[in-house]
C-alpha cells in the first residue's frame, strides 16, 4: 500500500513538472499581414519569464517574400534582426536579459518594399525552456 | 580621339544643364541621408549585439559596417528610395538631349558639322555611359562615406566568417544570422564584400543606362519633355506593379537589383533575359526613332 502511494506520488510530481515546462514552452500563435512598403508590426506579445532564448516557427510568408523579423520589449530593441525570414524557417533569438519578466513583442516587417500586404503566419515562443 | 572631344562637349553642355545639377544633388543627398541612417543603425546594432552576445567574437564579426552601404543597408528607408528612384533622378539630368536640340534648333546646326550617323551614336552612347556613371559614382561615394566614419577599409574578417557561415563550420550562439545567406553571388561575398558590392553596382548601373536610353529613343517621337524625362521611372513601375500582380518577383528589377536579395527564387536567368531584353527595345526604339526623324536635314 505504502509502495502504491508513493508511486502515485512520484507519477503526479513528474506529471506537475510535465506541465510546468509544457507551460515554460508555450507559444503565441500570429496569423496577419505585413504592412505595404516595409512598415513594421507587431506580430505576437507575450511575458518573457526566463533568460532562455527566445524562437519564432514561421510557416508562411506570402508569395516569395521575406521578413525581417526582431524582438521588442516597450519601443526598445532587445534582440539581433533576423533578416530574410521564409516559409517554414525557425528563427532562435538571444534576447537582453534586461526583458526577462517583462512582456516582449514579435515585431516583422517586409524585406522589400511592395505596394500589396503580405500574409504571415507562425508561433512565437518568448522562452524555449 | 574625335569621340573623346565628342564626349567632353557633350558632357560640357549638360553641366551647363540645371536639371544635371538637381539629379546629382538627389542622388547624393539621398546616399548621405542613408549613410547617417545606416551608421546610427550600426552603433544600436553595435550596441545590443556587444551586450546580448557578451562580444562573441564570431556573432561580432557579422554585425560588420559594410552592411550599411547603400544597396546592403536593410531597415533603412534612404537606402531603398535610393534602388526606387534611380530611373527618374537619372533621367532628370539626362533624357531631353536630343529633344532640347531638336527644339531649339541646334540639332540642324549639329547635323552640319558630323554625320548623321555619328550625331545620333553619341548621343546614345554618351545617355548610356554617363547613366552607368551616375548611378555608381554617388554609391561609391557611399561607400568612402561609410569607411571613414567607421575608419574601416577592411572587411576580410566578415568574408572570412560568411565562409564559415555558408559551409556550416561556425558556432554562433542563436541562428539568428541565417538571413545573411545569399542565393546568389554568395562565392563572391566570401572573397571579399567589396566584389560583391561591385557586382551589384555594376548591374544597376547598367540596368539605368537601359532605361534612360529608352527614354532618349523616345524622346525622337513623344513630343512630351515631361513625359520623356518620367518614362524611365514610369517602365520601372509598371514592372515592379505586373511582376508583384503575376508573383514573379525575381523578375522584377527593383528586386533583382537589390544587394541584399530581399525575395526568394532569385537567379542569374531572369537578371541576364531582362538586361537583353532592355538593350533590345532600347536599340530597336533608337533606330526605330532616328529614322522616324529622317526629315531634320
Amino acid at each position: 500500500m505504502r509502495v502504491k502511494t508513493n508511486v502515485v506520488s512520484i507519477l503526479a510530481i513528474l506529471s506537475l513538472l510535465a506541465v510546468g515546462s509544457v507551460s515554460a514552452a508555450s507559444y503565441v500563435t500570429y496569423a496577419t499581414t505585413l504592412p505595404a512598403l516595409s512598415g513594421d508590426k507587431t506580430l505576437a506579445t507575450d511575458n518573457k519569464a526566463n533568460n532562455s532564448k527566445s524562437k519564432v516557427e514561421n510557416s508562411v510568408v506570402g508569395q516569395d517574400y521575406k521578413a525581417n523579423m526582431w524582438i521588442q520589449q516597450g519601443s526598445t530593441k532587445v534582440s539581433a534582426t533576423a533578416t530574410n525570414v521564409t516559409d517554414n524557417d525557425t528563427r532562435y533569438f538571444t534576447v537582453d536579459q534586461s526583458a526577462v519578466g517583462k512582456k516582449v513583442s514579435l515585431v516583422g516587417e517586409n524585406a522589400t518594399w511592395t505596394y500589396v500586404t503580405v500574409d504571415i503566419s507562425g508561433k512565437f515562443y518568448a522562452d524555449t525552456e | 580621339m574625335d569621340g573623346v572631344v565628342i564626349m567632353y562637349v557633350e558632357l560640357l553642355k549638360r553641366i551647363k544643364n540645371r536639371n544635371f545639377y538637381i539629379s546629382v544633388l538627389c542622388l547624393f543627398l539621398i546616399v548621405v541621408f542613408s549613410v547617417i541612417t545606416g551608421l546610427k543603425q550600426y552603433r544600436e546594432n553595435m550596441d545590443l549585439v556587444q551586450r546580448i552576445y557578451s562580444n562573441n567574437e564570431n556573432v561580432l564579426a557579422l554585425v560588420s559596417a559594410h552592411k550599411e552601404w547603400v544597396g546592403l543597408s536593410s531597415q533603412n528607408f534612404f537606402s531603398s528610395l535610393y534602388y526606387f528612384l534611380f530611373p527618374l533622378l537619372i533621367s532628370i539630368a539626362l533624357t531631353d538631349s536630343i529633344y532640347s536640340e531638336k527644339h531649339s534648333g541646334n540639332i540642324s546646326y549639329q547635323l552640319t558639322r558630323m554625320s548623321r550617323k555619328s550625331y545620333y551614336w553619341k548621343k546614345v552612347l554618351f545617355t548610356y555611359m554617363s547613366s552607368f556613371l551616375l548611378f555608381i559614382i554617388p554609391l561609391i561615394f557611399g561607400i568612402i562615406l561609410v569607411n571613414v566614419l567607421v575608419d574601416q577599409w577592411d572587411y576580410s574578417f566578415y568574408s572570412n566568417m560568411y565562409k564559415h557561415l555558408i559551409n556550416g563550420t561556425v558556432e554562433l550562439p542563436d541562428n539568428s544570422f541565417e538571413g545573411e545567406k545569399k542565393n546568389i553571388f554568395s562565392s563572391l561575398l566570401a572573397i571579399s564584400p567589396y566584389l560583391y558590392i561591385l557586382v551589384y553596382y555594376v548591374m544597376g548601373g547598367l540596368f539605368a543606362g537601359g532605361y534612360v536610353c529608352i527614354a532618349l529613343a523616345s524622346s525622337l517621337m513623344l513630343k512630351n519633355k515631361y513625359f520623356v524625362i518620367l518614362l524611365p521611372q514610369v517602365i520601372y513601375m509598371v514592372s515592379w506593379a505586373l511582376f508583384t500582380i503575376l508573383g514573379k518577383l525575381s523578375w522584377d528589377p527593383f528586386n533583382f537589383l537589390d544587394p541584399k536579395q530581399p525575395i526568394e527564387g532569385l537567379s542569374y536567368s531572369p537578371i541576364v533575359i531582362a538586361f537583353v531584353f532592355q538593350v533590345l527595345i532600347a536599340f530597336g526604339l533608337y533606330v526605330y526613332g532616328v529614322k522616324k526623324n529622317d526629315d531634320v536635314l
